[in-house]
């Protein structure tokens, strides 16, 4: 008799949050072999309920909070074989060796579990890794991905006492910093571009790396001097020209591989490669230029009554529409959104994210068009709402601020405004942080910078702000919005949050990203191809 | 991936050679100039509006005021609690407000230090309320040019050849100057001093019924300021005389208005 009895409810909920967490590349080909998530869930339901019968004849039990690990143990997740395990002791091997390191959590591992057969040694090392990342990460100011690549390769170089890894890496970015500066302050450096940095990089980061590579060694006893860092930046600038002359192929920008250079110089000739592999899988959103913005596209259907506009009726009916619509905002809002996105929404909603902060701004501005989009079109057949733990709290925020807007009888782009708190407190920063990001995911050159700051500054707009889709010759060079609030149909760029109206016309954006003439914006308006390109086609085809 | 707009910094202290450095993390690549002695400064090449990615101060005795404004609050906050003590590297996280007023402040070196190649800038970036610096004039080699005379600049008998610079039209308007200002060069024998005197002469024209505010200075790293003051002989006129040895390196010329000095 087992000590916890099957709980199929409970195995179909984790298995579907395990096929949200999964990486989106993956999720397209398991739902061309399934169908849907759902069906993947369900799938992975029915082999648990085998899996578990067959480890009970074993004499063995599934304790309820290990659903989750369960849950990943149950597909096989690499190459183009991927699906729901055929294999039932496959499933309760890798069962095992998951429990066998604690707490695991569910992102990472289905990381451990993209790693390839002869990887296997890396699943604890990349586990541990991930757990000290997070305490680092609470205590020190370092950009994430520099914790991330150091600590990978803290671990990967082993040798330490796993107990002491935070302290370690802690000491490792305290010695890298000063040995960066002194190295920086001996550096010799040229006025004008540095040729040698033809894609990414700069002589400052290629020195910060080659600063942490030393203080590894330092730390395994290995004496280091500001010479010793010199020499290993000027080998990672040359690893790093070599990278951006081998493309990864596929869609992949070139800055990636990059990336991964960095991570694999910092584990040295010995555990570069481990580095690599630990940092790339755990950390997919650090290679991605966009920091998971705009990757999934959610189709709109056009066959039902519009969500919004007066509603009137009993008390009843406005809590059910209201009920509905908030579903909609919340389907829009965590859409395919994968647990670190979805902490960043929850910081959000709940008011935990200070307005100038620059945490995922680039995906919380590509959400914010979602639902605006959705709000002032027509609605489709509400798709089901998976509510999880970590949600829960952004939800009720959501449900009770549309309630409210609705029983105001605000609707459109005016609910949605009532329902977020702002994104900005100044919105040329903001729009000039996401632009740096298109830059990255868009390539070098005047013209794909200049494009960057066009879609920026499209895109980073508040609810109820629009673009009008017209020149202003008259417009002086300097905006006078210093006396306060505008009409709605004027255009200012500099529009708090809050304030409803028009932010661009084809003159401000052509100031702003630099294009010559306002018919050369309009063009690039109307073929812009990169990231983000629905957001562009929504202002050529929009009404005014 | 990381830009300098997510605010990651680096505050550098280095007692030996006395040096405050600072470093916004990207990968981005970037470009790096040299504005004057004791500053240098970098920008991601593809950003026309960014902030500094990397910026080196070389301390003397102490920064001077206008590079505690360079740098802002929220950097010097940290720079002052390194200064005095040994070599130390310290991080902080600037929000996107502070990473906001940093590109606003560093505009006008932006601007140059992008400028590639390096043309002379006629007419400058002004933000934040700070200065413009208008660079590559060829002040000095004005300075050869000009035969030794013993002639003040504005003698009827001599010739004097003015260049034209443009200020930036609300920095023009707030000091009450038109947008256009001269600039000439002058050579003259200071009896007193014993030794003949070279420098710089600065005129602007006041926008009628108004009392100009305009101050001008080399951008050496001084931090000296100069008021342009009406000449007697020309109301509307306003004049400032900047002593410059010719064989120094070409400074960049800067202009302000005089709300916020002391002169």
């Amino acid at each position: 008799m087992a000590d916890h009895p099957f709980d199929e409810g409970r195995l179909r909920a984790a298995a579907s949050q395990v096929a949200d967490d999964l990486p989106p590349d993956l999720v397209d080909r398991l739902i061309t072999k399934y169908g849907t998530t759902a069906a993947l869930a369900e799938e992975m339901t029915a082999l648990g309920r085998r899996v578990w019968a067959h480890l009970d004849r074993r004499g063995r039990t599934v304790p309820p909070d290990t659903y989750p690990q369960f849950a990943v143990a149950l597909l096989s997740v690499r190459g183009r074989l991927a699906g729901v395990q055929q294999n039932l002791a496959n499933v309760a091997d890798v069962y095992t060796r998951l429990l066998a390191f604690g707490d695991v959590p569910v992102g990472v591992a289905i990381a451990t579990r993209l790693l390839k057969d002869k990887d296997e040694h890396l699943v604890g090392p990349m586990i541990v890794a991930a757990r000290t990342e997070r305490e680092v990460r609470a205590r020190r100011q370092q950009p994430p991905m520099f914790i991330g690549m150091v600590t990978a390769a803290v671990v990967a170089v082993g040798g330490r006492d796993a107990d002491d890894l935070t302290a370690d890496v802690v000491a490792v970015l305290d010695r890298g910093d000063i040995l960066a500066a002194r190295h920086r302050a001996g550096l010799k450096v040229a006025p004008g571009p540095d040729a040698g940095y033809p894609v990414l990089g700069n002589a400052d980061v290629v020195g910060q790396i080659a600063a942490y590579r030393v203080a590894i060694a330092e730390m395994g006893g290995v004496a280091a001097s500001e010479q010793v860092v010199a020499a290993h930046g000027a080998q990672l600038a040359t690893s790093l020209r070599r990278a951006m002359t081998t493309t990864l192929g596929g869609a992949e920008p070139d800055v990636l591989k990059g990336l991964l250079e960095f991570a694999r110089f910092l584990g040295g000739p010995e555990a570069g490669e481990s580095t690599e592999k630990i940092f790339g899988k755990l950390h997919p959103e650090f290679l991605s230029p966009m920091e998971f913005g705009g990757r999934y596209e959610v189709p709109v259907e056009h066959d039902s009554p519009a969500l919004t506009g007066a509603v009137g009726g009993t008390a009843d009916e406005l809590l059910l529409h209201a009920d509905h619509v908030a579903r909609w905002v919340l389907v829009e809002l965590f859409a395919g959104t994968r647990a670190p996105e979805q902490e960043v929404l929850t910081a959000w909603l709940t008011g935990c994210r200070p307005p100038d902060a620059q945490e995922g701004m680039a995906f919380l501005v590509d959400r914010v068009r979602r639902v605006d989009r959705r709000l002032r079109g027509p609605a489709g057949e509400l798709p089901e709402l998976v509510e999880r733990a970590g949600t829960a709290a952004a939800f009720a925020v959501v449900r009770s601020n549309v309630r409210d807007a609705l029983t105001l009888d605000l609707d459109g782009a005016l609910l949605t405004r009532s329902i977020f708190p702002p994104l900005w407190t100044q919105r040329d920063g903001a729009v000039r942080l996401v632009a740096s990001k298109l830059r990255l995911a868009i390539g070098r050159g005047v013209v794909n910078s200049a494009k960057a700051s066009l879609v920026a500054a499209v895109v980073v707009r508040a609810p109820a702000q629009q673009v009008r889709r017209a020149v202003d010759l008259d417009r002086p060079e300097t905006c006078s919005c210093d006396d306060g609030p505008r009409p709605v149909e004027e255009v200012c760029p500099h529009r708090p949050w809050g304030e409803a109206g028009r932010v661009e016309d084809y003159t401000t954006l052509t100031r702003f990203s630099g294009f010559s003439t306002e018919s050369t914006t309009r063009m690039h308006v109307k073929r812009y191809d990169g990231p983000w390109r629905e957001w562009m086609r929504e202002v050529r085809e929009e009404a005014q | 991936m990381l830009t300098a707009w997510d605010g990651f910094a680096r505050v550098d202290y280095l007692p030996i050679p006395g040096r405050v450095q600072v470093t916004l993390s990207t990968v981005e690549p970037t470009v790096f100039g040299r504005p004057r002695r004791g500053l240098a400064c970098a920008f991601a090449a593809d950003d026309t509006g960014g902030p500094p990615t990397f910026v080196e101060v070389d301390i003397g005795f102490g920064l001077t005021e206008d590079e505690e404004v360079l740098l802002g609050g929220p950097l010097m906050a940290v720079v002052n609690g390194l200064v005095g003590g040994g070599p130390e590297a310290r991080c902080t996280r600037l929000t996107l407000d502070e990473v906001t007023a940093l590109a606003r402040t560093w505009a006008p070196y932006r601007d140059r230090v992008l400028a590639r190649p390096l043309v002379e800038m006629r007419s400058g970036t002004w933000t934040n309320g700070l200065w413009t610096s208008l660079a590559g004039l060829g002040l000095v080699a004005a300075l050869r040019a000009r035969p030794m005379a013993v002639e003040l600049y504005r003698d009827e008998a001599e010739e004097v050849v003015w260049h034209d610079v443009l200020l930036p039209v609300d920095l023009a308007a707030l000091a009450m100057v038109d947008q256009e200002v001269r600039w000439s060069v002058y050579r003259e024998w200071d009896p007193v001093a014993g030794r003949e005197e070279t420098g710089v002469v600065v005129r602007a024209t006041g926008s009628p019924g108004s009392a100009p505010r305009l101050l001008v200075g080399f951008d050496d790293g001084d931090g000296d300021w100069v008021p342009l003051v009406p000449e007697p002989t020309e109301p509307q006129v306003v004049i400032a005389v900047l002593p410059l040895d010719p064989g120094t390196g070409e400074p960049a010329l800067r202009f302000r208005t005089g709300g916020r000095t002391d002169g």
